[in-house]
């Protein structure tokens, strides 16, 4: 997967691209309108991440160069104003999803990872763990050819996990995948553990191996090893 | 007291002051200046009728006006004008006359001449002075009254239209300040004064509301750059003492950022930045969020019940109408006593929400910016605040009370 990132405060754009490039993509950062209007002219992305507030103008300006240069691109704009007017409008003009600042890594990746399906893989619609496959034209998940029965919250978050896969995931970054807005006045995280557990319990149920560890009492990680 | 009423009793006891001194001078001088026409009309009778007496020595007498008679040369006499009582027939009292005795010596009979002018009585006269300026003085001070609050009914219009604008006037309202204009320059001064008073303050309140969204604003990228290093730190090995600390700073920033939302969302709310507004059914949202926060109902082991004598359904920006469930939910759920129940109370123009609660908290402080209700907890205090504001952009009532360990919310139709 081919990435731009415009972003032009040089940390988040640093911890960014470094975020996707441990994932195994190949990402290009922009610090500024005009650079990334230069990028666009000369590569093809799969999936663009665009802030909107740059130093020689509103990442919003960017839009229809991008529709202009790309033949199929998913474009997620990066906000740090929760503003309404700013969302219609990007949408408006093309861009696919919207993140405000601040945002979780591991909600940026999952919310990517869906765009680029989406656009991208158009036929491709399943997921592979290991023995785990998530099917998301049915939203059904099979372990070992078995269908797996989860509720909607225990879809997404083995989704999550999936995605996320090898990375420690905080209780407040599953609470806001799983919530959104819904968890903004709720302080306390640990109800997220009846549903961890509950998902535990149904994959152990039809034989599947448990990859889901405990880390340090902050969270959870998918993984292999 | 309006300054009309002031002025009016003023003017009165200035009336007041000057009627008995004036109508004393009214008194003695037209006094003075009757008996002086008086006495000089006895002295023309009296020269009249020494040459009458010239002429015919039989002269008749008409008592009480003129009396003249002969009088032996030895009695003394003197001539003299004074006040004297004499008695009147058909009035049946004594009345003043004013008379002129002189004795007269013609053709060698002397002659003691009497001569009277009756006059009016005092009483009368003090009366009839005191009577007349009494209607004139009234009559003045009528129009006079009349006339000032008519002239000031018309001259303060202005002021008090100007009066009544300033009292329902609101910055929040972002309309500028309209006054009318008066022909009195006090008047005018006041109002180009207002005009410019307001237009400072409400400079300053923009500038004040703009610093808190631009404030919010800024903290959004370094909240960002600290809360995405920190995840990346989390995801190498440390020491679980480290661990420990990493996630604290993790924690804070946050918490941080909650709070920051909230922040930003009181400055959009007093900025009036949600307009979206369209019909929504807050009974049917209500459930849907009751259903999204399950998992924390059922992990402090609640009950929710829901009584529903109606459907509630009001105009409201969407976005706004969920926070406002979420909200009122959310505090509801987070401040009940484990193992409680929730009441829910849905009519066709109201919600009331019940639930039982340890926390103790004075009734006029649930709407207050950072008062939280249990001190320990790491809420932000926001929660109600931000209800209240969203109420109020929305034509609701908000009404909470704590009675007991009962703590009631209630949204209603304004």
């Amino acid at each position: 997967m081919k990435l731009l990132v415009v972003e032009d405060e040089k940390e988040l754009r640093r911890t960014i691209t470094d975020f996707f490039k441990n994932l195994g993509e190949l990402v290009i950062s922009a610090k500024d309108k005009f650079e990334a209007e230069d990028k666009l002219l000369s590569h093809q992305f799969d999936a663009i991440i665009l802030d909107i507030t740059l130093p020689d103008g509103s990442g919003i300006d960017i839009l229809p160069i991008i529709t202009k240069t790309q033949d199929n691109t998913g474009v997620l704009i990066l906000s740090a104003k929760n503003s309404l007017d700013d969302k219609i409008k990007g949408l408006d003009l093309g861009a696919d999803d919207y993140l405000t600042k601040p945002f979780h890594l591991a909600e940026l990746n999952s919310r990517i990872n869906a765009l680029v399906r989406r656009k991208i893989f158009k036929g491709e619609k399943i997921i592979q763990f290991n023995e785990i496959n998530i099917n998301l034209s049915e939203n059904q998940v099979y372990i070992k050819e078995q269908l797996l029965s989860l509720t909607k919250k225990e879809f997404t978050l083995l989704l999550y996990f999936v995605n996320n896969k090898n990375r420690v995931l905080t209780k407040e970054s599953i609470a806001e995948h799983l919530w959104g807005d819904n968890i903004d006045f709720i302080e306390n995280y640990d109800f997220i553990y009846t549903h961890i557990k509950n998902l535990r319990k149904k994959i152990l149920l039809i034989g599947g191996e448990d990859y889901l560890k405990t880390i340090h009492g902050i969270g959870y990680k998918y993984t292999n090893l | 007291m309006k300054l009309i009423k002031k002025t009016n009793i003023n003017f009165l006891v200035v009336i007041l002051i000057i009627l008995p001194i004036s109508y004393l001078i009214l008194f003695f001088s037209l006094n003075y200046f009757i008996s002086d026409e008086v006495d000089e009309k006895l002295r023309v009778d009296e020269l009249r009728i020494t040459e009458q007496l010239d002429k015919n020595t039989a002269f008749i007498s008409i008592a009480p006006i003129i009396e003249v008679c002969e009088i032996n040369t030895d009695t003394t006499i003197k001539d003299e004008i004074k006040n004297v009582l004499i008695y009147d027939p058909i009035e049946k009292e004594e009345e003043p006359y004013r008379e002129l005795i002189s004795v007269k010596v013609i053709n060698g009979r002397r002659y003691l001449i009497k001569v009277r002018h009756s006059i009016i009585e005092d009483k009368d006269f003090m009366l009839a002075i005191g009577l007349s300026m009494f209607t004139v003085l009234l009559l003045v001070f009528i129009l006079l009254f009349v006339l000032n609050n008519r002239l000031s009914q018309k001259l303060w219009k202005p002021f008090y239209h100007n009066i009544d604008t300033l009292k329902s006037y609101s910055f929040k309202s972002g309309k500028e300040l309209t006054l009318l204009d008066s022909k009195i320059d006090e008047f005018q001064d006041l109002k180009n004064s207002l005009i410019l008073l307001a237009d400072k303050l409400h400079n300053d309140y923009k500038i004040l509301k703009e610093f808190t969204e631009n404030a919010s604003h800024e903290i959004q990228t370094p909240l960002s750059i600290l809360s995405m290093t920190l995840d990346e730190v989390l995801q190498d090995e440390h020491s679980e003492k480290n661990y420990k600390k990493l996630y604290t700073c993790y924690q804070s920033t946050q918490r941080l950022s909650k709070l920051n939302k909230k922040l930003l969302l009181l400055a959009k709310l007093d900025n009036n930045q949600f307009s979206d507004v369209i019909e929504v059914n807050l009974d049917e949202l209500l459930n849907d969020k009751i259903e999204e926060l399950t998992s924390l109902i059922e992990e402090k082991e609640l009950a929710i019940k829901v009584i529903k004598n109606g459907q509630f359904t009001i105009h409201i920006d969407s976005v706004l109408a969920n926070t406002l469930l979420v909200n009122l939910l959310s505090n509801a759920i987070k401040h009940s006593t484990p193992k409680t129940s929730i009441n829910i109370e849905i009519s066709t123009n109201s919600i009331t929400i019940s639930n039982k609660t340890t926390i103790k908290i004075d009734n006029s402080l649930f709407f207050k910016r950072f008062q939280k209700g249990n001190n320990a907890s790491n809420s932000s205090g926001l929660g109600l605040s931000i209800v209240k504001r969203i109420a109020e952009i929305s034509k609701l009532d908000v009404n909470a009370t704590l009675i007991e360990d009962v703590f009631k919310i209630s949204i209603q139709k304004k």
